[in-house]
């Protein structure tokens, strides 16, 4: 069965409609993961009202063709330039410039684009190969349990990603208030609405996470204009990169050292790519014969972030299909497409849509390495995207943002509400907390609450000591508290030492 | 240090309203009235929690100075002010001529000459209208202020 399905989804993106618009997407992926600090999550973001009406198996894998390959865009800037295309592109030039700068770059980009390739096609074959797991996994989980990982998604999304508990949790809990304007779905009572009828319907999806993401990101380029500035594009860069291609082969335990953290840090929700480069370049570093090389530029140093990054793309997958608990931040907005589409992920899905959700497995694999083959390609064109001003950038996506906010349900209130949210996705962003979980929050505040009330009804107060939701919710209470908990039990434990003495 | 105090307080101020909002919630029915206050009033009341827990964390921090320099403060400001009165002309004026108007304008107003502005409008305006109303046929808003022009569009 499983097999079918995925032979099934293979077979959807076999179509006509699916063929002219991979590379169009993918290019477009190049595009925004190429421009510096925008990345995926954004490129993601701008599609999203325009998938309105679409039929589900040619919008989401859209989203994932689009999202794949910018990650490994990104890569590029930050070997050439010193500048990250996205923050899971961070640690790619820790080893990556250095390389550059001594005449290495093409190597660094040949590296880093087959790690790419290579990982994500990696986490691909890993998420087919936990699938079957999932899939009676999902069968184990009641409407309690699932409302349960709702919980742990946000919690972890929040709390994970930043250094502070509190902001997290402040985010999360915010996108979920958010969420209940709008007429109760089990009472029809009206809150927060002010005698509104247009917030009768609650805000709208897209002009809420339009103004979340995009908006903050157009005030930081027209702060910072042109992130190049004058740094010049290194020459003969086309030179060495089939040595970089080779040397992902000579180093294969470690890309699929590195591949598999990726895949594994993926699979938890919350944590996403940004975490997992770090982890993969610290083992790298660990297990190497040399680890005092490592930020002078060495291959390893980029190989380990590139191979972890993408993998992470297929592992974080698994949760948001199986669970509706995305993996990270960007299936945060994957899961928004699922809504705006009309599809639920979790449970169901696996069950409803597997050839769908396989589906999505395939358009990562094909996304992520025709975007690396186009940029290994094209590397000094794909580079020059790094350098188109602001002036021309900011009103050009300004005014994509604002027609995708008044295209979704035609009212020019959604470009107050778009306003709005860009107020509030600036401050949060300015004052460090997690605009993920915000929206979040605000994705699945609908499903919290209607999860929850169908326990109550169907199991009482008591479904919150049912086994998987103890352990799930005890996990949660474990990440907020880890660090009291820490310092606790070190005290306790040097307590008791002190006593035996 | 100063913003975050304040961005603190308006998280309390919110979850204070919303749990006074939710009391007011009222329903024919006596369970449907406690479900729909239940939540807001628990976010309400958590958000006011996590906020004051901030404030206090916040407040305790040693008074550092605020670093953001004062141009970069006016760069964030007009930028906002950009985008807000760009939904106000297209409230206006409507979708198309606000973005000829819109990109124009910027252009002209960050150092570009006359005519690469005047050019910049106007492919921002006909790109407006072909992509969005012609080809995937948004149906643009035209502003409350009547123009002529719009009647000529196909």
């Amino acid at each position: 069965m499983i097999f079918e399905a995925f032979i099934q989804g293979g077979l959807l993106l076999v179509r006509p409609e699916i063929l002219l618009i991979l590379l169009p997407a993918t290019i477009y992926g190049i595009v925004i993961g190429i421009l510096p600090g925008i990345g995926g999550l954004f490129a993601v973001t701008m599609l999203l009202p325009f998938i309105y009406g679409l039929d589900p198996k040619f919008a989401l894998p859209l989203l994932v063709f689009v999202s794949a390959p910018s990650l490994s865009a990104g890569s590029l800037t930050a070997v050439l330039l010193n500048i990250p295309g996205d923050a899971p592109n961070a640690a790619t030039l820790l080893d990556g410039y250095p390389m550059t700068k001594k005449g290495q770059g093409g190597r660094a980009v040949g590296a880093a684009l087959t790690s790419s390739a290579m990982g994500g096609l990696v986490g691909v074959v890993l998420a087919l190969a936990v699938m079957p797991a999932l899939m009676v996994m999902v069968k184990v989980m009641k409407t309690p349990e699932v409302w349960a990982l709702i919980v742990v998604g946000i919690a972890f999304v929040g709390i994970l990603g930043r250094r502070s508990v509190n902001k997290g949790l402040i985010s999360g809990v915010l996108g979920l208030l958010i969420s209940l304007i709008g007429c109760q779905a089990n009472t029809g009572a009206a809150r927060f609405t002010f005698g509104s009828a247009f917030l009768y319907d609650g805000l709208a999806l897209i002009p809420v996470v339009l103004g979340i993401f995009a908006l903050p990101e157009l005030i930081e380029m027209a702060k910072t204009g042109s992130v190049t500035g004058k740094t010049k594009l290194p020459k003969g860069i086309e030179r060495d990169v089939m040595e970089g291609i080779k040397d992902v082969f000579r180093h294969y335990w470690l890309h699929i050292r590195s591949s598999l953290i990726g895949f594994g840090v993926g699979a938890i929700p919350g944590i996403g790519a940004g975490t997992s480069i770090f982890v993969s370049y610290g083992q790298a570093m660990k297990t190497s014969k040399h680890p005092e090389l490592f930020g002078t530029g060495i291959v390893e140093g980029v190989i380990a972030p590139e191979s972890a990054n993408n993998a992470c793309h297929g592992g974080a997958l698994l949760p948001t299909i199986g669970f509706g608990v995305p993996g990270s931040a960007g299936m945060t907005l994957l899961l928004a497409g699922f809504m705006i589409v009309g599809l639920v992920p979790g449970p169901t899905m696996l069950s409803e849509h597997a050839d769908i959700a396989f589906s999505l497995l395939w358009a990562s694999a094909i996304g992520n390495t025709l975007g690396c083959l186009i940029c290994l390609v094209f590397i000094r064109h794909a580079v020059k995207i790094a350098y188109v001003s602001a002036d021309y950038l900011l009103p050009i996506i300004g005014l994509l943002v604002v027609v995708g906010a008044f295209a979704y349900n035609h009212y020019m209130m959604d470009l107050g509400v778009l306003i709005a949210a860009g107020v509030t996705g600036y401050f949060l962003n300015r004052f460090g907390y997690s605009r993920a979980a915000f929206i979040l929050g605000f994705i699945l505040g609908y499903r919290f609450e209607k999860y929850l009330f169908t326990a109550l009804a169907a199991y009482g107060p008591a479904f919150l000591l049912r086994p998987i939701v103890l352990v799930l919710l005890a996990l949660v209470v474990y990440v907020i508290a880890s660090k009291q908990i820490n310092v606790g039990a070190a005290k306790l434990f040097r307590l008791v030492r002190g006593e035996q003495r | 240090m100063k913003g975050h105090v304040y961005f603190l307080l308006a998280i309390l101020l919110l979850g204070i309203a919303s749990i006074y909002l939710a009391l007011q919630i009222s329903a024919f029915i006596p369970t449907y009235q406690f479900k729909a206050q239940l939540l807001p009033v628990v976010f309400g009341i958590v958000l006011v929690i996590l906020s004051v827990v901030g404030l206090v964390v916040e407040l305790k921090k040693k008074a550092a100075k605020e670093t953001k320099a004062p141009k970069e403060v006016t760069t964030i400001i007009i930028a906002a002010a950009w985008l807000i009165g760009f939904v106000v002309l297209i409230f206006l004026i409507g979708f198309v001529l606000a973005a000829l108007l819109f990109g124009g304008a910027y252009f002209k107003l960050h150092n570009r000459g006359w005519i690469g502005s005047i050019a910049f409008g106007l492919v921002m305006g006909i790109f407006t209208y072909v992509v969005f109303d012609l080809l995937l046929g948004v149906d643009l808003y035209q502003g409350v202020i009547y123009i002529p022009f719009y009647r000529f569009l196909p």
